[in-house]
């Protein structure tokens, strides 16, 4: 009677969807892949279900925005921890996001058939970081106000379109009311449409090239001519196994949202002055995820730094799978035959890292250095 | 796992049950039953966010979540947040909510974020001492009686020309130092140079601030302002028992002070041989206003011999007895050597132009200082506090500006404004009232504005002519123009007999005991009376008086018993003597009533006593509510007494 409950409920065919033929249950709980895409996907349905929950006392108004988030904030039922965990749930998917793509980008997973997933991939992790912008602003408060001033500027920057495309973002020539309303429209509306549209497509995809290139997967792996498969070992099913995986991976949700609920009732999300156009807060600071390409627009030409430097990175990371056609090393966390790729890789991240270090830590009014132990002249 | 989440799930739930208000309005809720104990029912209370919102004024205010007994009259000794809130004249909770008086965070339900200062929320809830600051908002700033902080910082703020300096649309520009022009021809050199260096040293109630020049710069300053050449020299003769009568008999200290002792409308005459040069005293006894349009001395008329006269004791009696003559003299030769083309730039650089016209070769380069139109709402951010460390719960608009009040160099040493050095009491007032300077406009229906505006009753023709001669409006106020000091002139036509004020004007006795500010005894011509009378008798008039004219029976009020009925009233059953005199003997604090009925017409007698606080509003005469009758009797007694 219990087996049998369990079989209902775990060896059904809905578990069974997921994927195209019988797997090796045992050698997925030997991977070591962290299941951060899984991950990912969790956080999004927290993300949405706490999103809709604070749409109820949000309006997208700037008169009302801001005294919105103070009713959340003091008087609605939940309201604060609901917005502290759509709040730090949003930093949480950024970051495993990319580690998601580190991940694959490490395995070399992007490799012939799953090259177009990675694409779809990166459309994702911008996808998020469009997200985290727009939702940046919805308080309309001064960190608000002004990451959505300095990123409309940034715009400009672009060649020939630079005035009209700010002109379309903000819907007219300052951030206003229009600007609320299309970052509150992208970020409610557009983009989950998109996000939602282009995850079925990646989710697809991973059903159809049969999961990961895990070097030690049994089933659908690339192999050179002439190799001989490695010997199937055994057969590994049984409702046991797949009860394991099943558990094992909805346990993880259940960490994310213990780890989401714990940050929110410790520490409430970050929330400043009411938006005030005549008083610029010295510096004036993009959202941390932000903050190194503001640290590399201060360094020069607007053009060079702000538009090309992002945009060539965008095309090249796109690129990447569609360049490096090599056949060594699938599914094998650094492996020695890519150690420049992943030399590369690493640098430009720590690149990255470090300039959000340098512009969020160490950069005072005025965009001038400052270590730590130096004080800011208080003004 | 689960049981994790399930905790963390119990802990959010806890916390959402339990925001920190709850603590107050249980103790609430058991002060209540507390209060209701007789009652056989316990009282309802529910648990919850109180909240007004205030739609006109965008304002959305929970303070009553915790503030819980504001409108019940038990809670009037509490101890906070449950006090009863004071009787504030009709200001409906419900229409004005708390945060447009208070400031501080309106939507917030927790102690600390609603009363500030937090570091996202720039408002935080006023200090007592600086509450009026809001009563403006609604009603204006020249509300004397119900916010006199505020009335007194606007004085403040004016008569220390501060818009001089600081430009605050919608009001105008005042210069009120005196110009500064032909320099040689009034002051001694050396006095000049240490008044730069420190006015009150010399002056302690000067208005001037100290601009805090080095030795040197001081010695720059003085050598540009030190031109306009020589004086006329004049022999000063022997102190005589004349002019010290005429002084005296005068009355210049009703305004003048002698080593502190005295007025405050003009300067210290203690010191005054080692400021003034005799001419200029001369020059200024005959006619201050040739000198210094706006001066508030009157043209008293001495005669040529008699100023001479007055000169001679001035400058033979009021001598610094503290000079040195050698260390003078250093000084003198100081600000000869002064180099002019610094101190040219030090007086256009500290703008001293904002109080002074007409330095010869300076350009007054208008408002310098920061602008003040919305100075009560500046972010803080834009307030430097300087090397000085301030705590975060310190970083306030109002402490900045209280502090910058008392010390203006506090926070940065080399700053253009000089230092007023206010005390507590003057800087709570300029702070309240800047604090009240928040460049916005209530909606019309909240603007009520109260007390009265200064009137810009300017008179013309002779009348204007013998008023600007003798500078009436320094003391007297008529029809909303004019000062505190002496009684207000608006209906002398209908208060006095023209017998009366003919005496009075040549020989003025002492009405009003207790003042220090006597009228001096001008030099005035019969004519001039007949000016000032015809005036006051066509057109200082109210009608109310007037109309009594006529209806009273002047026979009835000699009836010998109807005299000894208001003698009764007077010195038993309402006791005036209490404050005034007749022939010498009862209080100070009212006027002398000795012959009063030559002095007051009877009209007015009997319409004064009807209700005292009809035109002097601010009359301290206790309202009595006399009959008829009694005020019949009271009245024929006070004309009788001789």
């Amino acid at each position: 009677m219990r087996t049998d409950a369990r079989d209902l409920l775990f060896q059904n065919r809905f578990w069974k969807s997921f994927v195209r033929k019988e797997i090796p249950v045992n050698q997925w709980l030997r991977t070591k892949i962290l299941g951060l895409g899984l991950i990912n996907f969790y956080l999004f349905v927290i993300l949405t279900i706490t999103g809709i929950l604070l749409m109820f006392y949000y309006t997208p108004d700037t008169e009302r925005a801001y005294q919105g988030i103070k009713d959340l904030e003091y008087v609605a039922s939940f309201g604060l921890i609901f917005r502290n965990m759509h709040r730090y749930a949003a930093y949480l998917m950024l970051i495993s996001v990319f580690l998601h793509m580190s991940r694959v980008f490490f395995t070399a997973e992007y490799r012939e058939p799953r090259e177009f997933n990675w694409v779809t991939g990166f459309v994702l992790f911008l996808c998020t970081a469009v997200m985290a912008i727009t939702g940046y602003i919805l308080p309309w408060d001064q960190k608000g106000y002004w990451a959505m001033t300095i990123t409309s500027n940034v715009v400009t920057s672009a060649p020939v379109i630079g005035e009209k495309l700010k002109y379309l973002i903000l819907g007219g020539n300052e951030v206003g009311q229009n600007a609320l309303v299309h970052a509150y429209g992208m970020h409610v509306k557009i983009m989950p449409l998109i996000i939602g549209l282009v995850m079925g497509v990646h989710f697809w995809r991973i059903r159809k090239d049969d999961f990961l290139a895990w070097a030690v997967w049994g089933g659908h792996l690339d192999f050179k001519e002439g190799e001989t498969p490695p010997a199937p070992q055994g057969p590994e099913q049984g409702p046991s196994l797949w009860q394991d995986i099943i558990v094992r991976e909805l346990s993880k949700f259940l960490l994310i949202l213990a780890l989401v609920m714990g940050i929110s009732l410790l520490f409430n999300a970050p929330l400043e002055e009411g938006a005030n156009p005549s008083v610029t807060p010295s510096p004036v600071k993009a959202p941390w995820f932000l903050v190194g390409m503001q640290e590399l627009l201060s360094w020069g030409a607007p053009f060079f730094f702000g538009v090309l430097v992002p945009n060539v990175m965008i095309v090249l990371i796109i690129l990447i799978p569609y360049m490096d056609r090599g056949r060594e090393g699938i599914g094998v966390w650094f492996h020695p035959s890519r150690r420049l790729a992943n030399i590369l890789f690493t640098a430009v991240v720590t690149v990255y890292l470090g300039l959000i270090i340098v512009g969020q830590f160490l950069r005072g009014p005025g965009w001038v250095f400052y270590w730590p132990w130096q004080s800011w002249p208080i003004h | 796992m689960a049981l994790l989440v399930l905790l963390l799930f119990i802990g959010q739930l806890w916390k959402n049950s339990n925001p920190s208000y709850l603590a107050y309005q249980k103790q609430f809720k058991s002060l209540l039953i507390q209060k209701a104990a007789q009652k056989s029912k316990d009282p309802e209370f529910r648990f919850g966010v109180r909240q007004r919102w205030i739609e006109k004024l965008k304002k959305t205010d929970r303070c009553e979540t915790c503030h819980l007994g504001m409108e019940d009259p038990r809670f009037q000794n509490a101890l906070q947040p449950f006090r009863s809130h004071p009787d504030v004249g009709g200001h409906d909770f419900e229409k004005f909510g708390c945060t447009v008086c208070h400031g501080g965070q309106g939507l917030a339900t927790s102690r600390n974020d609603a009363h500030g200062p937090v570091e996202n929320w720039n408002q935080a809830i006023y200090h007592q001492a600086f509450m009026e600051n809001s009563c403006g908002l609604c009603h204006g700033e020249f509300i004397q009686d119900q916010a006199p902080v505020l009335a007194r910082g606007r004085t403040a703020f004016q008569e220390h020309g501060c818009r001089g300096c600081h430009l605050v649309r919608g009001k105008e520009r005042i210069i009120v130092g005196p110009p500064l022009d032909r320099m040689t021809q009034r002051v001694k050199s050396d006095w000049l140079y240490r008044w730069i260096l420190n006015p009150k040293a010399y002056l302690p109630k000067t208005k001037m601030p100290n601009p805090k020049f080095s030795p040197q710069q001081a010695a720059d300053v003085a050598a540009v302002l030190f031109q306009g050449g020589k004086s006329l020299e004049v022999k000063v003769g022997q102190p005589t028992a004349e002019g010290k009568k005429t002084f005296l008999d005068s009355r210049c200290v009703s305004c003048h002070s002698l080593e502190g002792k005295g007025g405050i409308l003009g300067p210290e005459l203690s010191k005054i041989s080692s400021k003034m040069v005799p001419d200029r005293l001369i020059r200024i006894i005959k006619n201050p206003h040739e000198l210094w349009a706006a001066s508030q001395m009157p043209i008293y008329g001495f005669s040529d011999q008699e100023i001479l006269k007055i000169v001679d004791y001035l400058v033979g009696e009021y001598i610094d007895l503290e000079l040195d003559e050698s260390q003078a003299a250093a000084q003198a030769r100081m600000v000869q050597a002064g180099n002019k083309l610094r101190g040219k730039e030090l007086i256009e650089k500290q703008g001293c132009t904002g109080c002074h016209t007409q330095i010869e070769g300076v350009k007054d380069r208008g408002e310098i200082g920061l602008e003040m139109t919305a100075i009560g709402a500046i972010h803080i951010s834009h307030l430097d506090f300087g090397r000085i460390r301030v705590a975060p719960q310190d970083r306030t608009v109002p402490n900045w500006l209280y502090n910058k009040m008392k010390n203006s160099r506090l926070f940065k040493t080399d700053l253009k404004m000089p230092d007023y050095a206010f005390g507590d009491r003057e800087a709570e007032a300029v702070t309240t009232y800047l604090l009240g300077l928040k460049g916005q406009e209530v909606p019309a229906a909240f603007s009520l504005p109260l007390g009265v505006k200064p009137s810009s009753f300017a008179p013309q023709g002779k009348f204007g002519r013998v008023v600007d001669k003798y500078r009436c409006f320094t003391c007297h106020k008529i029809l909303g123009r004019g000062g505190e000091m002496a009684t207000d002139l608006t209906q002398e036509g209908s208060r006095v007999h023209r017998a009366w004020l003919e005496k009075f004007m040549k020989a003025p006795d002492t009405i009003r005991p207790i003042l220090v500010e006597r009228m001096p005894p001008f030099k005035i011509q019969a004519s001039e009376i007949e000016t000032l009378y015809t005036f006051f008798e066509a057109a200082l008039v109210d009608d109310r008086v007037e109309n009594l004219t006529g209806t009273i029976k002047e026979n009835a009020l000699r009836d010998p018993a109807l005299i000894q009925q208001g003698k009764n009233l007077y010195h038993q059953k309402y006791a005036c003597q209490a404050c005034h005199q007749i022939n010498h003997q009862g209080g100070l604090i009212g006027p002398d009533l000795t012959k009063v009925g030559d002095r007051l017409r009877i009209e007015w007698i009997l319409y004064y006593l009807r209700n005292p606080k009809a035109f002097v509003k601010r009359s301290v005469e206790p309202a009595f509510k006399l009959a008829d009758k009694e005020i019949e009797a009271m009245a024929a007694f006070l004309v009788s007494s001789k």
